[in-house]
């Protein structure tokens, strides 16, 4: 059986956000905000996760007058089975942190990463 | 949604009179900064009676390059940091002048700040988070290149004219090697970097890799060879001078390290990075700008603003 590298608790959170939102698309400011961290978290991540297939991007479209076309992020077929592999994997772990012995907060298996 | 095909702001913004001005002023500071390195220099010496006009001719002398390069890098950084305010120039000025992907990621980072309608802290801590992200991405493949061979290189050219030296005039054979060598080599790495990237940043990144593998390939090969002269000479590796106290291997090896990166080395590689690339993307504008008959971004009208990405 392949081992899954577990990811760190911010591009599992990041990972989390966009699976919930399912196929609609994300901008990099509201995952920001969304998840309380800060552009230098969340881009080297959406970065990282474009260039693994994890997650699509695209153009905005409809554009406001002034202002340039922001860049989208969504989930791809391989990010929503990496999400799906992750849960599976935390499912399966020990109801106990590994690191500081305390139990798991509870939830989903990615939405706990994030604790 | 479309495909991901990325719009093309505009980054290059007009050289204007008082970006002159602020290159012209910062030449002058780093001349004037020279001369009085120069003059301590020569004060430390015990060198009486130096007129100030001849401190001048020596600071021009070795200084030139540096200001020079401070002139560039003003003109450089105004043309890149376009935007509306100081945020949006600071993102620019961290994003501009890459290629491809990179060049990508840099573009979404400003469309986003452009969207941040949000107190200016707001929008300063996000630029200032993108703009970490965007320096700290890799360089890619070939700057890593460019520094083993530069390492090698000079390391075997330290090797190579520290043992001719030795067993042959004594003459002493560091100043040769780290004063021109390196600052031509600077030079055309960061002239065909920037020619063939198409960018005054890609030069200055392989131009910069290029001075950190040439730092190291001397270091690596003279502070030994330093020590060897001192053993086997009792004199200096970098022009065969005897001290005036018996030289031991350790002292040897320190003078070595000393006038790599303190006195005739790094201090005087630092500025041609600068210059490399500038002449680089220079000549690469000169080749392809339009013809005369499409009208620059100068004549436009623009001062620059933001509003243009």
């Amino acid at each position: 059986m392949t081992r899954v590298r577990r990811p760190s608790p911010q591009t599992v959170a990041v990972l989390d956000a966009l699976a919930a939102k399912a196929s609609d698309w994300s901008h990099g400011y509201d995952l920001c905000r969304a998840l309380g961290l800060k552009a230098g978290t969340v881009y080297p991540i959406l970065i990282r996760l474009a260039e693994r297939g994890f997650v699509e991007t695209a153009w905005e479209q409809d554009v406001p007058h002034g202002r340039p076309p922001r860049h989208l992020y969504r989930l791809s077929a391989a990010g929503a089975e990496q999400v799906r592999e992750l849960r599976r994997a935390e499912a399966q772990r020990p109801r106990r942190s590994r690191v500081a012995g305390r139990p798991a907060p509870s939830g989903g298996a990615v939405a706990g990463a994030r604790a | 949604m479309s495909p991901d095909a990325m719009p093309k702001p505009a980054l290059a913004g007009p050289v204007t009179r008082r970006t002159a001005w602020i290159a012209a002023a910062a030449a002058l500071v780093v001349l004037g900064a020279w001369s009085l390195v120069t003059r301590a220099v020569l004060a430390a010496d015990e060198v009486p009676g130096i007129p100030p006009a001849e401190v001048l001719v020596g600071a021009l002398f070795f200084g030139w390059p540096h200001a020079v390069a401070a002139a560039t890098a003003v003109v450089a950084a105004a043309r890149t940091a376009v935007g509306a305010d100081a945020p949006a120039r600071l993102l620019a000025l961290a994003t501009g002048g890459r290629r491809g992907r990179r060049d990508e990621w840099g573009a979404a980072m400003r469309a986003e700040l452009a969207s941040i309608t949000a107190a200016p802290r707001e929008r300063l801590r996000f630029a200032a988070g993108c703009g970490l992200t965007a320096l700290r991405r890799g360089w890619g493949r070939s700057p890593w290149i460019v520094a083993a061979t530069c390492a090698v290189l000079f390391a075997a050219l330290t090797v190579a004219t520290s043992r001719a030296s030795l067993y042959g005039s004594r003459a002493g054979s560091l100043w040769g090697v780290i004063y021109g060598p390196p600052q031509i080599t600077l030079l055309l790495v960061g002239l065909v970097a920037a020619w063939v990237g198409r960018s005054m940043r890609t030069g200055l990144e392989h131009a910069v890799a290029a001075l950190a593998g040439i730092l190291l390939g001397v270091l690596v090969a003279a502070i030994p060879e330093g020590a060897l002269w001192a053993r086997e000479a009792g004199v200096f590796i970098l022009d065969g001078d005897a001290p005036s106290k018996p030289l031991t291997a350790a002292g040897g090896a320190l003078d070595a390290l000393q006038v790599t990166t303190l006195t005739w080395g790094l201090p005087h590689w630092l500025p041609w990075p600068v210059l490399g690339a500038g002449v680089g993307a220079w000549l690469r504008w000169r080749t392809n700008r339009p013809p005369r008959a499409t009208p620059r971004p100068e004549a436009l009208g623009s001062s620059g603003s933001g509003a243009r990405q």
